[in-house]
């Protein structure tokens, strides 16, 4: 009997993912998906969350228990770039069979390729997406040497729990990355927030100054600092940044 | 150590005007003066007065005018490369010259479309009119997948097998024709999946696009100068294209198997000197760049830290061209600072200078 069809395993699954919330750092995720590994008899997996829209290599964020010589290659192609499981989680919400996903360029083919070098022979990629409003989303894959062990049964056996565990995932990233933004914004103070929302809502230095009873030069001064500290390239960025991991509420 | 930053600021100014030189070169037929300026005047500036360039400009620190001004420059650089080269062909004539001249007609283009490359590089980082007016200049120097290709540099920089830094027994020559072809091949693969990603329909494909802007520039050049004109306008380009992979190797050049950490260790060499960096928009400070690419040129800054080129970029460049030699320069200098790096001490002065 395949490992995921064992009895209680679907109920091991929904504790794992209970847990998530309650980790504080990176490797003890990491030690919790091999745990997750193990409990579905898997080669590896993969959680890759970034932001839609931006594909600069800042926006990525991945937890894996893959081989470090295949998180090499990855990174080295910039295989993220065109990876048809990202493809595929940016516009749907069901999980998929990897092997039933188009692959339509020839880099994504290559990818493929050299997934199966690596030993990864059947596979399900798992989307996860951000409450409403949220640009930021998730893609979970599990992966197996044997390429009959992740097939329609195991989809059908998986898909609800590894729904929610995904999701517990990319909720996980998206407060990581919050807390990020706040220790390098060291704090928005309730002006700040109030300017940074005025600039998100188009609203020009001008304008904030005489709504907060201040000059243009000051605003534009506190605008150019949390520009820098959030290490954004314009003003309007940094507000669509706070605004998007909640910063300004 | 230059630290006023407002005169900092204000030297940015010189890189549009570098361009315009080619107006002077062609009007006084004195063809050398554009070539003189980056391969003479420059390294003897570095050498008579060697100043550093280390510290970004603070905006707050400078008008806002000026501010403003430093933003638009490249955009200026752009409209001016651009319009050049519509115009250029009525301004030249190939059939009264001879090899020899014609040859210097096009190493004095050459130069001002290499100087425009800096340009190009900062615009294609921004988006709206900015990032279009990059796609432009790029594509009329023939590289229709640079804003595609330049984007996946900056993925895959840093990242142990990223073929962009070239091996230290690669030659320039076999280095650029193979990053031309893996590079435009890349590109073509990213924009394909990004329409996937947009949903846009295959003819919103922004590389097909691109290539209207050198297929009409070839017409305008065949209008003027018919066949001849085209194979010169094809031949800048080629100039071009050799140009910017020749700056990437000298910037990536033997870091492709330093031990890395994504913000630790070398992803490119740099080079301080402000002489170039008023006319190059700080693109020698490429470790900086890379390690936040989405801050523009003027607030670029270096690390008493960083892998220091050997010489600035004109002489950099010559030196790349005769293969032995590049490496009997570069080799020593990166296993000194890897021997530095691995001590955890402080670099030399030996170990930073920039020669000329």
């Amino acid at each position: 009997m395949k490992k995921f069809r064992a009895p209680g395993v679907v109920e091991e699954l929904i504790r794992l993912a209970a847990r998530i919330p309650d980790i504080d750092e990176g490797h003890d995720l990491t030690r919790l998906i091999i745990e997750f590994d193990h409990l579905l008899g898997l080669t590896g997996s993969v959680f890759v969350s970034f932001s839609r829209g931006d594909d600069s290599y800042e926006s990525y964020r991945f937890v894996h228990t893959t081989p470090p010589a295949w998180c090499q290659e990855y990174l080295s192609a910039a295989w993220y770039a065109v990876d048809p499981c990202i493809v595929y989680a940016l516009t749907h919400n069901e999980p998929a069979l990897i092997k039933d996903l188009p692959l339509r360029t020839a880099g994504q083919r290559a990818l493929v390729e050299a997934a199966g070098r690596h030993g990864f022979r059947s596979g399900l990629v798992i989307p996860s997406h951000s409450p409403a409003g949220r640009s930021r989303l998730g893609a979970l894959y599990i992966v197996s040497s044997d390429p009959d062990y992740l097939n329609e049964d195991a989809l059908a056996a998986l898909r609800l729990p590894l729904r929610a565990f995904a999701s517990e995932l990319v909720d996980w990233w998206t407060a990581q990355i919050r807390r990020d933004l706040l220790s390098a914004s060291g704090g928005l103070s309730e002006q700040e927030k109030e300017i940074l929302q005025m600039t998100l809502h188009g609203h020009s230095s001008k304008n904030i100054a005489a709504e907060l009873a201040t000059t243009k030069e000051a605003i534009d001064q506190r605008l150019h600092r949390l520009t820098a500290r959030l290490q954004a390239r314009s003003r309007k960025e940094a507000a669509a940044l706070c605004d998007q991991y909640g910063l300004l509420e | 150590m230059l630290r006023n930053q407002k005169i900092i600021a204000a030297g940015y100014a010189l890189a549009p005007l570098t361009l315009m030189l080619l107006w002077v070169d062609l009007t006084f037929t004195y063809q050398w003066l554009l070539v003189a300026l980056f391969f003479g005047l420059l390294p003897l500036l570095r050498l008579a007065r060697p100043v550093d360039l280390s510290e970004g400009i603070d905006d707050g620190a400078i008008p806002n005018w000026l501010a403003g001004l430093l933003y638009w420059l490249p955009a200026i650089s752009a409209l001016i490369w651009l319009a050049t080269l519509a115009v250029l062909p009525y301004a030249i004539s190939l059939q009264d010259k001879s090899l020899m001249q014609i040859v210097v007609l096009w190493v004095c283009v050459w130069v001002a479309s290499s100087l425009a490359l800096p340009a190009c590089h900062e615009l294609v980082h921004r988006k709206g009119l900015h990032g279009i007016l990059g796609r432009a200049l790029s594509a009329s120097l023939g590289m229709v997948g640079f804003t595609e290709e330049h984007r996946l540099h900056h993925m895959k920089s840093g990242h142990g097998a990223d073929l962009d830094c070239a091996e230290q027994d690669d030659n320039i020559y076999a280095y650029s024709v193979r990053t031309a072809v893996s590079g435009f091949r890349a590109a073509w693969d990213y924009e394909r999946v990004q329409q996937l990603k947009e949903g846009r329909r295959a003819w919103t494909n922004r590389i097909a696009w691109a290539s209207v802007v050198p297929a009409c520039y070839a017409a305008v050049w065949a209008w003027a100068l018919g066949a001849s004109g085209v194979l010169f306008y094809v031949l800048i380009a080629a100039g071009s294209i050799f140009s910017f992979r020749a700056i990437t190797y000298i910037q990536h050049w033997g870091l492709r198997q330093v031990p890395f950490e994504r913000n630790g260790q070398a992803t490119s060499w740099v080079s301080t000197c402000v002489f170039q960096s008023w006319i190059i928009y700080n693109l020698a400070l490429h470790e900086h760049h890379h390690v936040q690419p989405g801050i523009p040129y003027w607030r670029l800054a270096s690390k008493p830290t960083d892998l220091r080129l050997p010489t600035t970029y004109p002489l950099a460049f010559l030196i790349c061209l005769v293969p032995p030699l590049h490496r009997k320069l570069m080799a020593p200098r990166l296993a000194q600072w890897l021997q530095a790096m691995s001590d955890g001490r402080p670099l030399a002065q030996q170990e930073m200078r920039c020669i000329t």
